[in-house]
């Protein structure tokens, strides 16, 4: 299933800005999660949250953003890999 | 583009740096700049005595100052460290000059009694708070303070 989502805050910059807009899948649709992808999980106190992928032991994510006081495993520990919604393909450019 | 944004409507996904949803506002350190300046008048105002009240009361106005100049300094600094990243030095790179010259001023507001570096502090802070209410989309006005010394502020409009 492909979804479509808008980037709130900084902590992927510069590789996605506030505002922009990105194309994602469910990564059971034969797409497999991998160091350096960027996904998307549910965090209760914030929603949807997105971040990249640094590390995977067993079925622990250890996720991080670009920035050095991002909110990220740094800060909430890691994911279940289970949890991790969409992996995004790609950026809409221009938008 | 907008119509398919209509169909498949874009979900939020919060890449947050920080304490989500953290609360910034320069007007803490506007007012500290603006005691700074008061203090500045008050000193200079106070007519000089040995009486023991004189003294205690321009060591409060000394102290009043210092602590303002500092509250000024800790406010800025951690809007610039906290809140100011990269997506905002781009659009106004001038802020790290800004800051530095708060930090400037703040300190020779504290070693000096200048009505001038004073006037100074607060024309840098209130540059900083205009920018600060741009980058968040709210727009501003500039307005004498309603209490003594009566100095422009940069207010948002709300």
């Amino acid at each position: 299933m492909i979804k479509l989502f808008r980037i709130v805050g900084d902590s992927l910059y510069p590789l996605y800005k506030e505002g922009e807009l990105v194309i994602a899948i469910r990564p059971k649709y034969g797409l497999h999660v991998k160091p350096q992808d960027i996904v998307t999980f549910t965090c209760k106190s914030v929603g949807v949250m997105i971040k990249r992928v640094r590390s995977i032991e067993n079925t622990q994510v250890f996720v991080e953003g670009t920035s050095p006081n991002s909110v990220d495993s740094r800060v909430f520990g890691t994911i279940p890999l289970n949890e991790i919604s969409y992996k995004i393909l790609f950026r809409i450019p221009f938008l | 583009m907008n119509s398919l944004l209509n169909v498949f409507k874009p979900e939020s996904a919060h890449a947050h740096c920080d304490v989500p949803c953290g609360i910034y506002d320069p007007i803490v350190a506007q007012i500290a700049a603006l005691s700074v300046v008061r203090m500045v008048d008050q000193i200079v105002a106070l007519e000089k005595s040995d009486d023991v009240h004189y003294f205690n009361t321009m060591s409060r106005y000394v102290a009043v100052k210092e602590s303002e100049a500092i509250k000024c300094k800790e406010e800025i600094r951690i809007i610039w460290g906290d809140f100011i990243k990269a997506p905002q030095l781009e659009k106004h790179p001038e802020l790290h000059t800004i800051t530095h010259n708060i930090m400037m001023l703040g300190g020779a507001a504290k070693q000096q009694v200048s009505r001038e570096k004073a006037m100074a502090l607060l024309d840098e802070v209130n540059k900083f708070a205009a920018i600060f209410w741009e980058l968040k989309g709210i727009a501003t006005k500039v307005a004498k303070s309603p209490y003594l010394p009566n100095e422009d502020v940069v207010y948002p409009v709300l």
